[in-house]
């Protein structure tokens, strides 16, 4: 293979249909090219355009997202994936870190001016149209020539993607992605879950790199596919049925939803035989229980970062002797797992800060010095590898919560809080929650003795995504601290945990 | 049963699947606004405003609903007599 990139692998001879939710709309890999071609040409017109220039996707998970995502890949383009769904800060802070020459939107739903003002724009309206026609005189896009595929050369260690994560100082960080990285871990993927015929699910958000591979591996494959733009158990259940869906992604938390759906009897799941499960701690009752209620055939494990360009790890829950024990999967050939302890390499099964090399590694983040092809990233993830060379996540160094598979950046949640004016000293913490995973929790010290929770979660929105909005707050006098003068953040969760036993607490 | 007696009839559910004791409802609340609903409980949360009023409400009808009131209103009309 020339050109390692997944483009290169993307089978466009392939006559497996995709379908694109909610409005059930079946295509082919072909027709998803055209589409593609002609959002190539678009970004090529656009005021600014270099090749290696931001260009920034503000679409729901949809073959719109797909089609921009290749065409920007065509025009030698670097795609950055936005969370449709994020508030207008978070969005404009997003822009600007890009400094992206054009946004890619759907007609009808585009970023408001507010947010984005002197960007370009590339409006999707429907499927293969780009709004208006970006060649002189509004002339209608020539259809796309599959050899333009095959002819696709681009250095492979160049960017190919830029994600955002929950950043430790309260801001988005952008996460620079190689074409080398997303071919390893698609073929680490690829390699673990041996696909046979396949119909993908796909309901992960694309700017996560959980649903961005996901995608990639469908495609690359020669998969079937059904892509939802949110999750929604009654619809990915009927999705399933009716599009006799056979494997899914996700964090656990997400097929425990599904497993407990009032009316699951009622659907035939027989042709869902597989899941991957990774992005969120996981239990072993949880496990057994999306397995039993699914009738799953095989649940994976799996361990990856956005800065692992996605799941370095994967092995089944159950050992070949039909066993099952919780892991984070096994670390797949093209990456190096070592396990350290300050500058000590720990044993195997000794603790440590799990850090990774190899080709799966980002290239670097915005605005900071590249990440060194023989660099080690450190996963701010405690942990081990067994002596049957299975990967386990034991804790977290770095301050995020993890709720439902979703990161929550405690910098940000705590800058909200404070900017509000009626809190003083705040700690957020994650608490266990047994249906999130994790969940938002505050010590609070309030300007006023009037604040309780609701007015407090009331201020919030608007300035943070529902989901980020602590849920369990209690008010306090002083935040236990530690001797050198830090809030004791372990203090405050147990205080949290005793109060009202993890329920929701006002003065 | 009226709009605001089928609201009033909806709180202990919304409280109960939920989780949370202090939640109140009107014919303005939004899913936005109550904190604790969110897409992995919507169902179970659906599904017991269904059995508590023995109505059926379709997921795509359950899309359409703006507020509260949108659900009680039409609650409302699925137990008015034929």
């Amino acid at each position: 293979m020339s050109a390692p990139t997944i483009v290169a692998q993307i089978a466009v001879t392939s006559s497996k249909r995709l379908w694109s939710l909610p409005n059930e709309e079946a295509f082919c890999t072909a027709e998803l090219m055209s589409g593609a071609g002609a959002v190539a040409q678009a970004i090529r017109q656009l005021p600014g355009f270099r090749p290696g220039c931001h260009i920034a996707l503000n679409l729901p998970t949809s073959r719109e997202w797909i089609e921009a995502l290749l065409g920007a890949w065509f025009a030698q383009a670097v795609p950055a994936a936005l969370n449709p769904y994020a508030l207008p800060e978070e969005l404009s802070f997003c822009i600007d870190e890009l400094q992206a020459v054009g946004i890619i939107d759907l007609h009808g739903t585009e970023i408001s001016a507010e947010v984005a003002p002197q960007i370009a724009r590339i409006s999707l309206c429907g499927s293969r149209s780009v709004h208006p026609s970006p060649l002189p005189g509004g002339a209608p896009i020539p259809p796309f020539d599959p050899r333009d595929c095959e002819q696709f050369h681009v250095d492979a260690t160049l960017d190919a993607l830029v994600l955002f994560t929950s950043g430790s100082s309260g801001r988005p960080k952008g996460v620079r992605l190689s074409h080398r990285g997303l071919v390893a871990s698609v073929a680490g993927l690829t390699a673990g879950i041996e696909p046979r015929d396949e119909v993908f699910l796909l309901q992960a958000p694309m700017h996560h790199v959980f649903g961005v591979v996901t995608c990639l591996l469908a495609l690359s494959t020669q998969s079937g596919a059904v892509l939802l733009p949110a999750f929604a158990a009654t619809t990915m259940l009927e999705a399933i049925v009716r599009y006799r869906a056979t494997i899914s992604f996700g964090p656990p938390e997400l097929f425990l939803g599904l497993s407990s759906c009032p009316g699951l009897a009622r659907y035939d799941l027989r042709s869902f035989r597989r899941i991957l499960v990774g992005g969120s701690p996981c239990r072993l009752a949880q496990l057994l229980e999306i397995e039993r209620a699914l009738g799953l055939e095989t649940i994976f494990l799996s361990f990856g970062m956005t800065e692992t360009t996605g799941g370095i790890s994967l092995a089944p829950l159950r050992a070949s002797d039909g066993r099952p024990r919780v892991h984070a999967g096994r670390p797949v050939p093209t990456i190096e797992v070592a396990v350290r302890c300050g500058d000590v390499l720990a044993g195997p099964g000794e603790e440590g800060e799990l850090c990774f090399r190899g080709a799966h590694l980002l290239t670097g983040y915005l605005g900071q010095p590249e990440h060194g092809e023989n660099d080690w990233l450190a996963s701010g993830d405690l942990g081990l590898v067994d002596a049957d060379g299975l990967l386990h996540v034991t804790d977290r160094i770095k301050d995020i919560i993890i709720k439902a598979g979703e990161n929550i950046s405690i910098a940000e949640v705590e800058r909200v809080l404070l900017e509000t004016g009626r809190v003083r000293e705040v700690c957020v913490v994650g608490v266990p929650d047994e249906r999130l995973g994790e969940n938002v929790a505050a010590a609070v010290i309030s300007t006023d003795s009037a604040l309780n929770k609701r007015e407090l979660q009331r201020l919030c929105q608007g300035k943070l995504l529902k989901s980020r909005i602590p849920q369990k707050i209690v008010f306090v006098d002083e935040l236990p601290r530690l001797p050198t003068g830090k809030v004791a953040r372990r203090a405050v969760r147990a205080l949290i945990l005793e109060d009202g036993k993890g329920k929701s607490v006002s003065p | 049963m009226t709009v605001q007696e089928i609201i009033d009839a909806m709180v202990p559910v919304f409280r109960e699947v939920l989780d949370a004791d202090d939640i109140e409802l009107t014919e303005a609340t939004t899913a936005e606004a109550i904190i604790e609903w969110d897409s992995l409980n919507h169902v179970q949360l659906l599904h017991s405003i269904e059995q508590r009023f023995g109505v059926e409400i379709p997921q795509a009808e359950a899309a359409t609903f703006k507020n509260v009131g949108d659900m009680a209103r039409a609650i409302s009309v699925k137990l008015a007599p034929r």
